[in-house]
């Protein structure tokens, strides 16, 4: 098997033209998604490639055009609405939560609605409050929805490429951090990855560190960090939320005796607090430490980027976290 | 409001300790895990952190004096504050008898004021809490270590062990005058009846049982020459454990050639990038710890101990390494050393060999030993038997590695070579069983490569 290192925006590029030449129902629309190549680059040459009539450019209206890829969802297409922004996804909020979320349901099974919502999430760029939000826990809250939030190149085109085969609505996360600073290794040869399969980025057996999406790189470093002290972190990246792998989180929590869970979404009601709620209540028994929360501090994300990266967890705040939960245990 | 400061319990089977050295003054400020006072029990000397912030306002018990295990021995205050009412000296231990017992009733009601948590709701992790279940311990007679003094998993463990080792020494509950006299007389404490207070041996069981053991056996006299000399705690320990070990266990000895050629280039492989790597520098005796902990993974019956009525199993591979210090031999512990990759053992091993040296080992570092491992390479000597350290079944006396004749295919050649001697109590291995875990042993260190597998 042939692998070259791909950016994340090209491995979810790769995905998208893949799918679009296999499925002649997947179209995608945007804001700049077509004769421009889209703002981060994820849809180049495809417009060129496939025609306006599948690589759709639309105006700024994320209620409309999502509306209008619901609709077409329903009548048997594949449409691959794409949010520029994820903080905007607020403006198709009841076309993706009281529409295409409930249809299958609503109708006995007589609609489908298969779509993938593309939208990004992810702070540090100095975007400002409505720029950098990362709104993946919202949809992960609603039951018909499942949600994607990948943190590599490979898990990336592997999980686009599930959710594009997919029958029910797939809102899928991309942090825009990782576009183009992330690369990673990709096979040439064609490749799914199943939803609901956690991937355990590196194994350890003093803590479990949960991280997903942008925020494992941090994770992984500060585990390479921990390892110069002596202490062994398990990284595990659930790479869906719904459906989530229960399973291979509490076996890890079982071995290692303590967590800390990292997220970029905010702490309060947020991924941090179910994850350690499904940690605590399957790991009990083998828990030395209260589950440790890191998510992005409670306040809207500051332009200012000392007081930005002050808000979003780092390589040192895990680190600290890591700390807590060993005090005084003996590993 | 004044905190005390107790006697600590230093392992379970500690009942009373002396003060060697208050390291602050009085009314002298410390801070919270500052080191305050040293203590000798019966295994070694500890330094003991303050328990908490504020003024050393008393000292209640001065070096040099035994008290029972949860005494008041000082009382910390904060700045500026005043204890109410100037607290009493507690029975101090000393060579008197009736002073020693007076201290002993006193003992029960210094406990409950010293321990807190004793009573009320202990604060544990939910894994410490199933593992006390598992083990059947009481969550209030362990000391946390968590934040706030949580009973976090490892206290569990390592209490449980200590029960388990603890019911295998029979407990032995004697005053230190009852300890002087038996070291005096060389009576066994463990065959001694205690008929004092709780079962408490006393110096009267001690003589009684002396005067029992002479009718028989002829008392060794004391030699006419020379001038006594003063024991020290560890000289006199190594005196009773040796000549016990020697005289109660039927030992036999296995003796085998290894073919060192593959460990030597292993570990000339390694050396450089372990030190780059992580920082430790490996010695032949980190490869026999790995390489003894996996091979007695596969031979529990290795891991055995004959104590009082029968055989009891050991679980956790605890490998001991006797170590030569400047106060004589000590044998601290590499606990669950299977649990552990070569450079963490190495560390743990450099990291023990540097507080022994120092006269800093703590009393969990020198117990739960299952197995131990004793190597004269360093001195030049070829190879030796060694005595068994009770209640372990085996130890392995390892001699140096140096460039022997070696026949292979008929052909003598220079090849370095180590001779390994393995000590074993026959009372809980036969001579096959002792050869097969030798023989497996032996299997790794010649193909060392096939410990990865």
């Amino acid at each position: 098997m042939s692998t070259r290192e791909l950016t994340f925006a090209q491995a979810i590029r790769e995905a998208l033209d893949e799918e679009l030449a296999r499925d002649p129902n997947i179209f995608i629309l945007g804001e700049d998604v077509g004769a421009w190549g889209g703002v981060f680059r994820c849809t180049e040459g495809l417009y060129e490639k496939y025609g306006p009539e599948r690589v759709i450019d639309t105006p700024l209206s994320e209620e409309g055009f999502v509306g209008l890829a619901v609709g077409a969802a329903m009548t048997g297409m594949h449409p691959v609405p794409e949010i520029m922004f994820g903080d905007f996804i607020t403006l198709a909020m009841d076309q993706i939560v009281n529409q295409a979320a409930k249809m299958r349901y609503m109708t006995g099974g007589q609609l489908k609605v298969p779509i993938t919502f593309r939208a990004t999430m992810g702070a540090g760029r100095s975007s400002g409050a409505q720029h950098s939000q990362s709104w993946h826990a919202w949809f992960a809250h609603v039951p018909g929805l499942k949600v994607v939030v990948p943190s590599t190149p490979y898990d990336a085109k592997g999980l686009l490429k599930t959710a594009l085969r997919e029958p029910n609505p797939v809102v899928f996360f991309e942090d825009k951090v990782m576009y183009a600073k992330i690369k990673g290794p990709v096979p040439e040869e064609e490749y799914t990855i199943p939803f609901g399969k956690a991937d355990i980025k590196r194994e350890g057996s003093d803590v479990t560190l949960v991280a997903l999406s942008r925020m494992v790189h941090p994770t992984l470093a500060a585990a390479e960090m921990l390892a110069k002290e002596g202490i062994s972190a398990e990284v595990i990246d659930p790479r869906t939320l719904t459906p989530l792998d229960e399973e291979t989180l509490i076996q890890s929590v079982c071995k290692t005796g303590g967590a800390v869970i990292v997220d970029e979404g905010y702490n309060r009601f947020g991924i941090t607090a179910e994850l350690a709620a499904v940690i605590a209540y399957g790991a009990f028994d083998y828990l030395d430490a209260p589950v440790e929360r890191l998510g992005a501090m409670d306040v809207p994300i500051p332009f200012s980027p000392p007081l930005e990266f002050a808000t979003i967890p780092d390589e040192q705040k895990i680190i600290e976290r890591v700390h807590k939960v060993l005090e005084g245990r003996r590993r | 409001m004044a905190v005390e400061i107790v006697m600590p319990r230093m392992g379970l089977t500690m009942e009373e300790g002396t003060v060697v050295a208050w390291l602050k003054r009085e009314n002298q400020t410390v801070a919270k895990g500052e080191p305050l006072l040293e203590i000798e029990t019966d295994k070694s000397t500890v330094e003991i952190e303050s328990p908490g912030e504020g003024v050393l306002s008393q000292i209640l018990v001065k070096p040099g004096e035994t008290v029972p295990v949860g005494a008041v021995i000082g009382y910390l205050t904060a700045p500026g504050e005043r204890l109410q009412s100037a607290p009493s000296a507690p029975a101090v231990g000393s060579s008197s008898a009736s002073v020693q017992s007076a201290a002993r009733v006193a003992a029960p009601t210094a406990l409950e004021v010293g321990l807190p948590g004793a009573s009320s709701k202990v604060k544990a992790s939910p894994a410490a809490r199933r593992l006390a279940r598992q083990y059947q311990v009481d969550l209030a007679e362990i000391i946390g270590t968590g934040p706030g003094g949580r009973v976090v998993a490892w206290n569990v463990r390592e209490f449980a062990g200590q029960v388990i080792d603890a019911k295998q020494a029979q407990l032995v509950r004697a005053s230190p005058v009852a300890q002087k006299a038996a070291a005096d007389l060389s009576v066994d404490l463990r065959q001694v009846k205690g008929t004092g207070p709780g079962g408490w041996i006393t110096r009267a069981d001690v003589e009684r049982s002396a005067r029992q053991a002479t009718v028989g056996v002829p008392a060794v006299q004391p030699p006419v020459i020379g001038e006594k000399i003063d024991l020290t705690r560890q000289q006199r320990i190594m005196a009773e454990r040796m000549a016990s070990s020697f005289r109660e266990t039927p030992h036999f000895y296995l003796h085998v050639d290894v073919d060192a050629r593959r460990l030597a280039a292993l570990r000339e492989n390694l050396l450089k990038r372990a030190k780059e790597h992580f920082g430790v520098h490996l010695t032949y005796t980190d490869f026999l710890v790995k390489y003894c902990a996996l091979v007695l993974r596969q031979h529990p019956k290795v891991l055995q101990q004959w104590a009082g009525d029968g055989l009891f199993q050991m679980r956790n591979i605890n490998i001991g390494l006797a170590m030569d210090t400047p106060n004589g031999l000590v044998v601290p512990v590499i606990h669950e050393a299977d649990q552990l990759s070569l450079a963490e053992i190495s560390r743990r091993r450099t990291e023990l060999s540097e507080r022994a040296q120092a006269g800093k080992l703590l009393p969990q570092d020198l117990e739960l030993g299952v197995f131990t491992i004793t190597n004269l390479g360093m001195f030049g000597i070829d190879y030796f038997d060694a005595i068994l350290n009770p209640p372990q079944a085996a130890i392995l006396a390892v001699g140096r590695i140096k460039e022997r004749a070696l026949v292979e295919a008929g052909q003598v050649i220079a090849a370095p070579m180590m001779t390994l001697s393995l000590s074993v109590d026959h009372r809980v291995l036969d001579g096959a069983t002792a050869a097969k875990f030798l023989g497996d042993l032996v299997e790794y260190l010649e193909n060392p490569d096939f410990a990865q597998v």
